[in-house]
């Protein structure tokens, strides 16, 4: 909120420098977040005392005057004639600007030339309406820019006033904590309100027809009023606060809202139909116009201003336009009062209509303080508008509010703050807050808050005042004593820190993205008709559902990167996604890693082939990422895709594989779906792997053992074969270690051939076995043996033919 | 020619011996079937017995000392062409290496394993919670009643009416004490969200929750930690301050600055002139938020405090925007 520093200087007249006051309220916690310069629209005007008046020698009606700034003599032309000799006036020189952006020249005014122009208050926008020109005071000094000399520009401080300090959203409330703050006199605004009309009772009665509406509904009624524009000082003021200037009495209700923090409304009181005035519940789809010219449906949880037929306000949001104040406006029913806060907040919610006054009124406003902000807004209005003011005030007050005692244990806040205190500096404290208090026994003080504090509930609350008072540099600094001993490492920080280190330094770098995407894009990476878990007030349609891939975040990824010309891509990605469960219950937030890589196996580089990367680098890094976890002896399998599997529908079939960990389904790896590389416009297959956490977890806690290593030497003999190319290789390699697991140690690969001299429909296979035994050295006899067989079974389980045997 | 003579002009022309070729043709020379010192040799059977005994003995040793110097000769001529030969074996060291590119970490990811590490070895252990979360968590429980202006302090993303996605860190504070009783010093890295998009607000973000809770846990505790933190994190020299300030969830509640690192407190665009940045919300754990997990006020207390990652991390690497973080321009993501 923004607040008028001259306008606090009226209330508090210790108020220090705009620069210090921001300090010394942020330090209590009340933080100044800017201080912005207003002008007052002059320049050039300076002060200046007359030396001479004479009669313009060619009009009666004007003056000469001769006015003097230090040494230099100006001959003014003048309209006015309430100046004499020694008066101090405010001289606008040529070049000067005035309010309005009127520029002074040089003139000839009947035949004579005035080198400037002595100013009234109503042309220096002071006031809006003078008689003769301004007179300075006797001990204005000379020369001096008639801003400073009057102390015309001001400061805006911008304060960020967190909701539970309601009663600061005001210049008079923000005065009385400075003066707090400061330990300084504050003085409230002064009004004196005349009662000269009718007796209220005889012109409106109100009632307050429900419970919890309305703690408290204050009215008056002036007679006669006359609709005009608001002196200049108001209209100023209002417009430096953001608030647009209407007519003397919507601006008094804006006026003194902006003082005291309480929001008024003001009716035409002859559109007012009956004599009552009631704040009930709103009916079943009743309607009002507002006076912004919106046009609201209310529900039967709005609470609503009616007379006998309809609602003519929103109540504590906006009033209605049928009683709106206009031009034949004669008599007013002028309102203030203290709605209850969460009614109001629900209907500015539904309704999505927040104003000053709903703003003030969902943080409340002290019922206490309705009636004098009743009487201000009337004295000003009387003031700007006159009339009579009726004879008493409509006061329903249903809850009166029991201001609490709060016991408050010096000791006890001393321990919670860590700070020297004593009694007497929490009493003098409270003194400065206004808060009732009493030392009843040694370091026990029996505190009741003041009726505008109303955040004051708890023991800790006061404590945190005495704090912010004392200012926390008077906190100490201490190590807190350790009850405990360390406790055990979180093994999923542990799991997620290990295969990050993994994948980074296999070349992968790590990417974070938002959590939603768009309809289009979880369309595309899942099966269809699978349930999806979306947001109710997105931010857009881009960000409206919950991915439950991350493969279509790296999609995204890749494009965004491919379009600023990286091209070789290889990024990972650990996050939670969000799968919809049966019930209407929270999702299932399962946390995944996946991973994707795009272009060129190595980059573009003098001493690497230039190869693209293919199915094989993807399926070797989800290897690597397991094998780094749990060692050699990990139990990985890829399988064809589940059909069943959502996350399957964004690979393609033929080249993509269902991940196990020692059984367990654990992802997916493999070539993208062709629909989604033409969809993203890839000129190259994406090879991408996605898997779940927690199947991982189950690696990073397998034990290592020890495994003696051999004693006796090994003997290896190759073999390359013939077999249809449908056979996969892990059937083939599980048969030869079954053969003899005793005495084939491993069995690896080295070289996979199709094309010419191989048969279409077949491959070439070379692998080279290893034959050992623990327990002594192996025979050729023996060796031969074994490795007949597993030729024989290569041949009878998978009609392999043998090559250069 | 005597011997002596021989000898010298021997070693003569060893020392300007400079090829194994020259050095052979000297061996020739002198010790070769023809060679003018086996020439002395067999002279020797031509002297008298006892001439014979003493003149062999300095035949010998001349022969010694120059087969000696040959082969000192030998073994450093050898050296020399072996040293040569391995000089034109050249290639070009600025070449760049073989290499697969090691990747990284996100930078986030880097600041949040930075801050976890200072508090393990504070003794606080790391705890998560679910992202989807339950109104009652997110809310309630921390004090934040419905219909309360307090909750406009955060917008937020609705899943349904009692589901939203969690706009703190903090409702780890509750899902842990509900479970645990105190002692308890625990952290809670996580992601949030708040309905807010501009060039100082991502919709998605990173938060870490940090909590304490034993017997008579002060303000003076909280300074102590997190003064302690924060100049571990930034550097021994970095100034901090409190400030009062306001969330529902503690009382007293602090804002945390530390002197700003760009200007050091001169005033300057990120601090926006006042010297100081805004690091870490935090306060003691209100009463109400006890009660609601069952411990009494009376016995326990404790604070808690909430940092937003992508400020620190762009202080510390000095980055600019924050929707650099989640681009993943690879350009971005190599510098960290």
């Amino acid at each position: 909120m923004k607040f008028s520093y001259n306008w606090l200087k009226e209330l508090v007249p210790a108020l220090p420098m705009p620069k210090d006051l921001g300090q010394a309220l942020t330090d209590a916690g009340i933080e100044v977040e800017g201080i912005t310069p207003v002008s007052s629209g002059l320049s050039g005007v300076v002060s200046a005392e007359v030396m001479e008046v004479k009669k313009h020698p060619n009009a009666d009606r004007l003056n000469l005057c001769e006015v003097k700034i230090d040494s230099a003599s100006y001959s003014i032309v003048c309209g006015a004639d309430n100046m004499k000799p020694g008066d101090k006036v405010a001289l606008a020189l040529p070049g000067a600007i005035l309010p309005g952006g009127v520029s002074i020249k040089k003139s000839k005014i009947r035949g004579i030339e005035s080198s400037g122009m002595m100013c009234s208050e109503s042309e220096l926008g002071l006031k809006d309406a003078s008689v003769g020109i301004m007179i300075l005071p006797q001990d204005a000094p000379l020369g001096v820019d008639i801003n400073t000399a009057l102390g015309l520009n001001d400061f805006m401080l911008e304060v960020n006033i967190m909701p539970n300090r309601p009663d600061i959203l005001s210049i008079e409330g923000l005065a009385r904590e400075i003066g707090a703050v400061l330990a300084v006199e504050c003085k409230a605004g002064d009004f004196y309100l005349t009662e000269n009309g009718a007796p209220i009772e005889k012109i409106i009665s109100a009632v307050i027809s429900e419970d919890g509406l309305c703690r408290r509904y204050c009215a008056r009624v002036i007679e006669g009023v006359e609709i005009r524009e608001s002196p200049w000082l108001i209209k100023s003021r209002l417009k430096s606060h953001g608030i647009r200037a209407v007519n003397n009495i919507v601006d008094a209700t804006n006026y003194i809202m902006l003082l005291t923090g309480h929001p008024l409304h003001a009716f035409d009181l002859d559109r007012i139909i009956g004599s009552r005035i009631e704040v009930r519940q709103a009916r079943h789809e009743e309607r009002i116009e507002t006076i912004d010219g919106g046009a609201m449906v209310l529900n039967d949880a709005t609470p609503v201003i009616a007379d006998a037929e309809r609602a003519v306000a929103i109540a504590g949001i906006m009033g209605g336009k049928a009683t709106e104040i206009g031009e034949a406006t004669k008599r007013v029913l002028l309102e203030a009062a203290s709605f209850n806060p969460p009614a109001v907040r629900r209907a500015s919610k539904r309704l999505g209509l927040s104003t000053d006054s709903s703003y003030r009124f969902e943080r409340g406003v002290d019922p206490d303080g309705v009636a004098r902000a009743l009487d201000a807004a009337g004295a000003l209005m009387n003031l700007t508008a006159g009339g009579s003011v009726a004879k008493g005030a409509i006061d329903e007050y249903p809850a009166k509010p029991i201001r609490r005692t709060i016991r408050f244990r010096v000791d006890r806040a001393e321990k919670l703050l860590g700070m020297d205190l004593k009694a007497p500096k929490a009493m003098d404290v409270f003194a400065r807050l206004g808060i009732e208090a009493c030392l009843t026994q040694d370091d026990v003080i029996d505190a009741i808050p003041p009726g505008f504090r109303q955040d004051l509930v708890h023991e800790i609350d006061l404590a945190e005042e005495v704090a912010r008072i004392c200012g926390y540099k008077s906190v100490l600094e201490t190590v807190p004593a350790s009850s405990s001993l360390p406790p055990e490492p979180c093994a999923q920080t542990l799991l997620k820190r290990k295969i990050r280190a993994l994948l980074s330094s296999d070349g992968f770098f790590e990417v974070i993205n938002f959590s939603f995407i768009s309809g289009k894009s979880f369309n595309s990476t899942g099966g269809p008709d699978r349930g999806r878990i979306g947001i109710l007030n997105p931010l857009s349609e881009d960000q409206s559902i919950l991915r439950d891939s991350l493969i279509s975040s790296l999609l995204g990824n890749l494009d965004l990167n491919l379009s600023r010309k990286t091209e070789d891509i290889r990024i990972f990605e650990i996050a939670p996604v969000f799968l919809s469960t049966d019930e209407s219950r929270a999702p299932k937030e399962q946390w995944r890693v996946s991973g994707l890589i795009y272009g060129l196996r190595y980059g573009l580089s003098w001493n690497m082939p230039k190869d693209g990367v293919d199915f094989y680098d993807i399926k070797g890094a989800v290897e690597r990422l397991v094998i780094g976890l749990a060692g050699q002896g990990a139990k990985i399998e890829f399988r064809p895709p589940l059909k069943e599997s959502p996350l399957s529908v964004a690979f393609h079939p033929g080249k993509s594989a269902a991940i196990t960990l020692s059984g367990v389904p654990a992802g997916t790896l493999g070539e993208l779906h062709p629909d989604i590389l033409q969809e993203y416009g890839l000129k190259n297959p994406a090879y991408a792997f996605e898997m779940d956490l927690e199947a991982i977890s189950s690696l990073a806690g397998s034990a290592r053992v020890f495994k003696e290593l051999p004693r006796f030497p090994e003997s290896t003999r190759d073999i390359a074969f013939l077999v249809e190319t449908q056979i996969p290789y892990s059937e083939i390699i599980k048969s030869l270690e079954q053969l003899g697991a005793k005495v084939i140690e491993k069995v690896e690969l080295f070289d996979v051939y199709y094309g010419v001299s191989v048969p279409k429909d077949q491959k070439s296979l070379a692998i080279r076995l290893t034959y050992r035994s623990i327990e002594k050295t192996l025979t050729a006899e023996e060796v031969d043996e074994v490795h007949s067989r597993a030729i024989d079974t290569l041949v009878k389980r998978f009609n392999a033919v043998v090559r250069d045997r | 020619m005597n011997l002596e003579g021989l000898l010298k002009n021997a070693f003569a022309e060893l020392s300007t011996a400079a090829s194994l070729d020259a050095v052979s043709g000297i061996r020739a020379k002198y010790l070769g079937r023809k060679g003018s010192l086996t020439l002395f040799f067999k002279e020797l059977s031509g002297l008298a017995p006892d001439d014979r005994k003493a003149a062999g003995e300095a035949l010998n040793n001349a022969k010694n000392a120059i087969e000696s110097e040959i082969y000192s000769l030998e073994a450093t001529l050898k050296e020399r062409g072996k040293e040569e030969a391995l000089k034109k074996q050249t290639l070009d060291a600025t070449l760049p290496g073989r290499l697969v590119r090691p990747g990284r970490t996100h930078p986030i990811t880097q600041v949040v394993d930075e801050i976890e590490d200072i508090f393990l070895r504070l003794g606080f252990e790391i705890a998560e919670g679910p992202e989807v979360e339950l109104d009652y968590y997110n809310f309630e429980a921390l004090n934040f009643p419905k219909d309360h202006p307090a909750r406009d302090m955060q917008d937020t993303f609705f899943i349904s009416d009692e589901l939203l996605l969690r706009t703190h860190t903090s409702p780890v504070q509750i899902r842990v004490m509900e479970q645990r009783r105190p002692p308890l010093r625990v952290i809670a890295p996580g992601t949030v969200y708040r309905r807010d998009s501009d060039i100082t607000h991502s919709p998605m973000f990173h938060q870490i929750e940090g909590f304490m809770v034993d017997r008579a846990i002060g303000l003076s505790d909280l300074k102590g930690v997190l003064t302690h933190f924060l100049k571990l994190f930034f550097g021994a020299n970095t100034a901090v301050r409190l400030r009062p300030s306001f969330f529902p969830f503690t009382e007293p509640s602090a804002e945390v600055d530390i002197r700003c690192v760009m200007c050091k407190g001169l005033g300057c665009r990120v601090c926006k002139g006042s010297g100081w940045l805004e690091i870490l919300g935090a306060g003691l754990i209100h009463p109400e938020v006890l009660k609601a997990v069952k411990y009494d006020p009376e016995l326990h207390s404790g604070f808690a405090f909430g940092l937003g990652i992508e400020r620190v991390a762009m202080l510390k690497f000095g980055i600019d925007d924050l929707r650099l973080f989640f681009d993943n321009d690879l350009r971005f993501l190599r510098q960290f």
